[in-house]
Formats: structure tokens, C-alpha cells, sequence
């Protein structure tokens, strides 16, 4: 590998990885004040990838206007399925079990809804080709823009959590159900919120990962398997966790995917999770949580 | 009434043994299918329904099981009886390790980790192709008869009831339980709770290796998508749910309705049948979380009155 080529995929990876830190933060968000896993985040992702696929091909819509239309979509699911679904689970020591196995049906419903509208292919749209040279490296145009809209929504996430109350009330939620609660913020709609704009950030991710990659009604679970361990390896409840986690894990698949080969690259995320699960449980970042 | 019963269960298995001397092909297939998810039920509920450790990656085993019978019996010419044992044995081997890493994590990473499992098998079934063929897949010989498949299938769910229902009753069900009900809490009383579940764990592979190693060979082909079929993972889930995870009798009781139902739902809606399977899994689990036999027991409960201690009844 010449220093060239290293630099390119260094740069590629990073790219991606902007990307992957958005889809991971709807998990991580959810997670943190749910205590729950969406088993159908990634196909939260793919719906919304499928969504701005049929508005380009069908309509000749920009993806960027496509996607508002995408995020919204995500957080009505969001907010439907939190509110008639994981909302009406009782909260006893079954809960965690119940809710996964429920998010895991509305997963497999999601994926066959996703075949029967669009088929089993690969899609993907292709609106911005070509690449900007810069310093004799190449920024291929729409990895680039993924990753600063990517950048950009991580950003605003951040300041929604830190300054408005909604936000906050989300984060007191995760930190402490029972103290959120006596200081009279009100819990299920703070999770109904949670869980939509946790879907939300999903459907983004799905928005701008259609422009750089393919994508198929099947690969929904390989997305939700990609933002859990980037979680795990950023650590929950944590930013720059998040972030580091979906750099670590968007280098490794595309020198995983140069060295040896993109299917390959595909599971490098489950042996990232488990070397981190097994080696330092709350990950890199997060707080304790096994 | 305990006599009736062992009537009925003694006339209800002489027909099973006999559907393949008078039963026509296409019955004796579809009683083949049933056995196979049903005994994948008793699996997946013997880790998953047990305890509170919800495995989404059980067809692990089952690809396990698939590829052991394609390799032996295309390749090295082994007897199918024996290439199903040696999948059996090779998916508790590596239970045993796996269910190791894996059974310190708890909840969504136990869930996830076995879901990542999966594709990770899938990936090495892909590109190890000096070994499965890759994409192009594996041709068995063709079957002439279903019979002798028809009856180790039998004696699989046989299995997986008779080994449920001593499970159930012994004192290792019961850690099993205390480790569904609260993990921490069990440790405390001095539950050995890693050696349990690790050895729920391996029991619970053994029966979807067998399950895979009977459909491969049924099938005569395998390849990536037959040995890792997600869909029969939804199935199996919902079949145990249906019936009644952490029961006796639910596996059974969901894995034969359910079974009938998916062969219309698969005849009629052969498309969409995903997606029934998944809003069934969501409305059983939102109006019968405890699943059929729980529900049906308490009715029968209810309808012969408050049992009342004997010395009240005087």
C-alpha cells in the first residue's frame, strides 16, 4: 500500500464514518432513555434510503429536498410505534425482552413492506458524480456532502440536547428516570419524543447513505448491527463516543474492504463489538452499563 | 383424566409413526416442515424462553447443521444419519465457546451480538468457497424417499419435548427461571448462573443443527440464503411466543397452529408472508405477551373455580 493510497482510504473512511455517527446516534439516543434497542433501526435507515430513491427516479427530486420528507417520515414511525406499540409494553422485568421481540417484528414487517414496493435489487442514487481533487487526494462529491449534512445534523442533535428543554428533559430521562420524574417532567411523552427523533436520525442516515452506497431491503439488520457497535465502542450516552466509535468503524471496513473484500468488511462490525464488549464493556467512552 | 390423557398421547403418536406408511407425500412433507420448526421452537425456547437471554440468531446453528450434512454427504459420501449427528456435534462445539463470550452480555447485547453472529457466519459461508462452493452452493443427492427424514424429525420433537418437559420440572429449570426472573438476584442465592445458561445454551444449538441438517438434505442444495434464512428465524421466534415462551406445550401448540397457517399464508400471500409473520409476532406480544397455553390455562383455571386449601374444605 503506497502512502497515497493509505491517505485515500483514510479519507474515505472518514467520510463514511460521518455518516455512521449520525445512524448510531438515533440508537444511542433511544437506548439511553428507553433502556431498549430498535431492532428496526436499520431499517428505519432503509426505508428512508427507498423513500429518496422513489422521489429522484419517480419525480427527479434533489435528494437534498428529498430529505426533509425523509426525516419526517422517520419520526412519524418513530412516534407511532413508540406510542402504540413499545409505549403499551408493562414496565416489568419482561420489558426489555418484550420490547425487543416486538421492534423485531416491526422490523421484518418493514423489510418485506421495502420488497414488496421496490423489489429485492440494489439501488442507489446517483445525483452528484465525480470527485474534488484536493491535495492530491480525491473527495468523491457525494461522500463529501453526506458527511458535512451528516456533520452538520450531529451538530444541531448536540445543541437540541443541550439548550432547549425537550432536550434536556431527554437527557435527565436517561440519567435518571425517577428524578426526571419527580421534577415534573413527564416521561412518556419524553420517550415518545426520544423514539421519534431517534427514527428520525435513522431515516437522515438511510437519506444520505442511499448517494454513496447501494442499498437493498435486506440490509436493514446489517445497519442496525453497524449503529450498536458503534455505540458499544463509543460507549453509551456519549458524543464523542459516538463519533470515534463510527470513525473506528468506517476505517476498519474500507481497509477491510482494500485489503480483503467488502463482504468481508460486512462483519467487521460484530468482531469491533465483541472485542470491545469483551475487553472494556462500557466502551471507549460511555458510562458503565453491564 | 390423567388416563384419558395418556390414551390419547399413546393413539396421537402411533398415527404420527404410521402417517408414513399410509400418509401421501405431500402430507408426510408438510408433518416434516412442522416437526422441523417446532423442534426449532423447543430450542429457541430453551435458552430464550427460560431465561431472559432472546437470541435472534439461533439459525446460526442451523446453517451449521446445513452445511455439516452438504459437506459429508456431497463431498465425503458419509450416510446422512451420521452427517446430521456430526452437525448436531460441530454446533455445540461451538456453542460452547461462543455462548461463552456471549452469555456475559445481557439484554440488547446478548439480542445484538447473536444477530451479528449470524452474519458473520453468513460471510464465512460466502467467501470460504475451498469449503461451502460460495454463491454457487452445494448439490446433495436427490431424495428418493422422505420417510426415514419424516421420522428422525419425529424423534427430534420428541426430544425437545421430552427433554423440555424434564427440564421444566427439575431443579436446573428452576435456575433457568431465577435466571429470567432476575439474574443478580439468582447469582446471590448461589445459582451458578454462568453454568446454567451456558448449558441451556448448547442444548438449545443442538436442535436447530438438526433442523438444518434435515432440510438440507430434504432440500438436496444448500448455499449462503438456504442455510442462513432469516425468515425461519421470525417463524421459529413467533411460534414460541404464539404457544407460550418458558412452557412445556407452547412450542408444540404454536409450531403446529402456526405451521398450518403459514402453509396459507405462504400459498395465498406468498409475498407478503414476511410481513403477516411480523404483525403477528407484534399484536401477540401486545395482547397476549404470555402466549396461548399460559392464557388457555387460566381460563380452565377460572372455569373449575378457586381452588381452595384442603383444610378450608374441611
Amino acid at each position: 500500500m503506497t502512502p497515497h493510497i493509505f491517505l485515500q482510504l483514510i479519507v474515505n473512511g472518514i467520510m463514511v464514518g460521518g455518516v455512521y455517527g449520525l445512524m448510531s446516534l438515533g440508537i444511542n439516543l433511544v437506548w439511553g432513555v428507553m433502556g431498549v434497542v430498535n431492532l428496526a433501526h436499520g431499517d428505519f435507515i432503509v426505508a428512508a434510503g427507498f423513500l429518496t430513491f422513489w422521489l429522484f427516479t419517480r419525480f427527479q427530486v434533489n435528494p437534498l429536498l428529498a430529505f426533509p420528507a425523509g426525516v419526517a417520515m422517520g419520526f412519524a414511525i418513530g412516534v407511532l410505534t413508540q406510542k402504540f406499540l413499545l409505549g403499551r409494553v408493562p414496565q416489568d422485568r419482561g420489558a426489555v425482552k418484550t420490547s425487543l421481540l416486538m421492534t423485531f417484528g416491526v422490523s421484518y414487517m418493514l423489510i418485506n413492506a421495502a420488497q414488496l414496493l421496490f423489489g429485492n435489487e440494489f439501488q442507489t442514487v446517483m445525483f452528484l458524480p465525480g470527485s474534488w481533487r484536493m491535495l492530491g487526494l480525491d473527495f468523491a462529491k457525494s461522500r463529501a456532502l453526506a458527511f458535512l449534512v451528516a456533520a452538520a445534523i450531529s451538530l444541531l442533535l448536540w445543541a437540541f440536547l443541550r439548550f432547549t428543554f425537550i432536550g434536556r428533559a431527554i437527557r435527565a430521562v436517561s440519567q435518571n428516570p425517577e428524578g426526571a420524574s419527580v421534577c415534573g417532567i413527564d416521561i412518556d411523552r419524553t420517550r415518545v419524543v426520544s423514539f421519534g427523533l431517534g427514527s428520525a436520525l435513522a431515516a437522515a442516515a438511510g437519506a444520505l447513505l442511499v448517494t454513496i452506497f447501494a442499498i437493498s431491503p435486506a440490509m436493514g439488520t446489517g445497519y442496525t448491527v453497524r449503529s450498536f457497535a458503534v455505540t458499544v465502542i463509543g460507549g453509551l450516552g456519549s458524543f464523542p463516543g459516538a463519533l470515534l466509535g463510527a470513525l473506528i468503524l468506517g476505517l476498519s471496513e474500507v481497509f477491510t474492504g482494500y485489503l480483503a473484500s467488502a463482504q468481508i468488511a460486512n462483519g467487521i462490525a460484530f468482531l469491533l463489538f465483541l472485542a470491545v464488549l469483551l475487553a472494556r464493556p462500557r466502551g471507549l467512552f460511555g458510562r458503565a452499563v453491564l | 383424566m390423567a388416563t384419558a390423557l395418556r390414551i390419547v398421547a399413546a393413539l396421537a403418536i402411533a398415527a404420527l409413526i404410521l402417517v408414513p406408511l399410509f400418509g401421501s407425500e405431500y402430507l408426510i412433507s408438510f408433518a416434516f416442515t412442522t416437526f422441523l420448526f417446532v423442534g426449532m421452537a423447543y430450542g429457541w425456547n430453551l435458552i430464550s424462553g427460560y431465561t431472559a437471554y432472546v437470541s435472534f440468531g439461533q439459525i446460526s446453528f442451523f446453517g451449521i447443521g446445513a452445511y455439516a450434512m452438504a459437506i459429508l454427504v456431497a463431498k465425503l459420501s458419509w450416510p446422512w444419519p451420521f452427517a446430521a449427528l456430526a452437525g448436531v456435534a460441530a454446533a455445540a462445539l461451538l456453542a460452547a465457546p461462543l455462548g461463552w463470550a456471549m452469555l456475559r452480555l445481557r439484554g440488547p447485547y446478548f439480542a445484538l451480538g447473536m444477530l451479528g453472529f449470524m452474519q458473520v457466519l453468513y460471510m464465512v459461508a460466502s467467501a470460504w468457497s475451498g469449503l461451502t462452493n460460495g454463491g454457487e452452493g452445494i448439490y446433495l443427492p436427490p431424495v428418493r424417499s422422505l420417510r426415514p427424514v419424516y421420522l428422525a424429525s419425529l424423534l427430534m420433537v420428541a426430544a425437545g419435548l421430552g427433554v423440555t418437559s424434564m427440564i421444566d420440572r427439575s431443579a436446573f429449570g428452576l435456575r433457568l427461571r431465577s435466571i429470567g426472573e432476575d439474574e443478580i438476584a439468582a447469582e446471590a442465592m448461589g445459582v451458578d448462573t454462568t453454568r446454567a445458561k451456558l448449558a441451556a445454551f448448547v442444548l438449545a444449538s443442538i436442535f436447530p443443527a438438526m433442523a438444518g441438517g434435515l432440510y438440507a438434505y430434504r432440500l438436496s442444495y444448500v448455499d449462503p440464503s438456504s442455510a442462513f434464512p432469516a425468515s425461519y428465524e421470525v417463524q421459529v421466534i413467533l411460534m414460541a411466543i404464539f404457544g407460550g415462551a418458558g412452557t412445556v406445550w407452547g412450542p408444540l401448540v404454536g409450531g403446529v397452529l402456526l405451521t398450518g397457517v403459514a402453509e396459507v399464508l405462504w400459498a395465498r400471500f406468498a409475498e407478503m408472508h414476511l410481513f403477516l409473520f411480523g404483525l403477528i409476532i407484534v399484536i401477540v406480544l401486545r395482547y397476549m405477551p404470555e402466549g396461548l397455553v399460559p392464557l388457555l390455562r387460566q381460563r380452565a383455571a377460572r372455569r373449575s373455580g378457586p381452588v381452595l386449601p384442603k383444610e378450608a374444605t374441611g
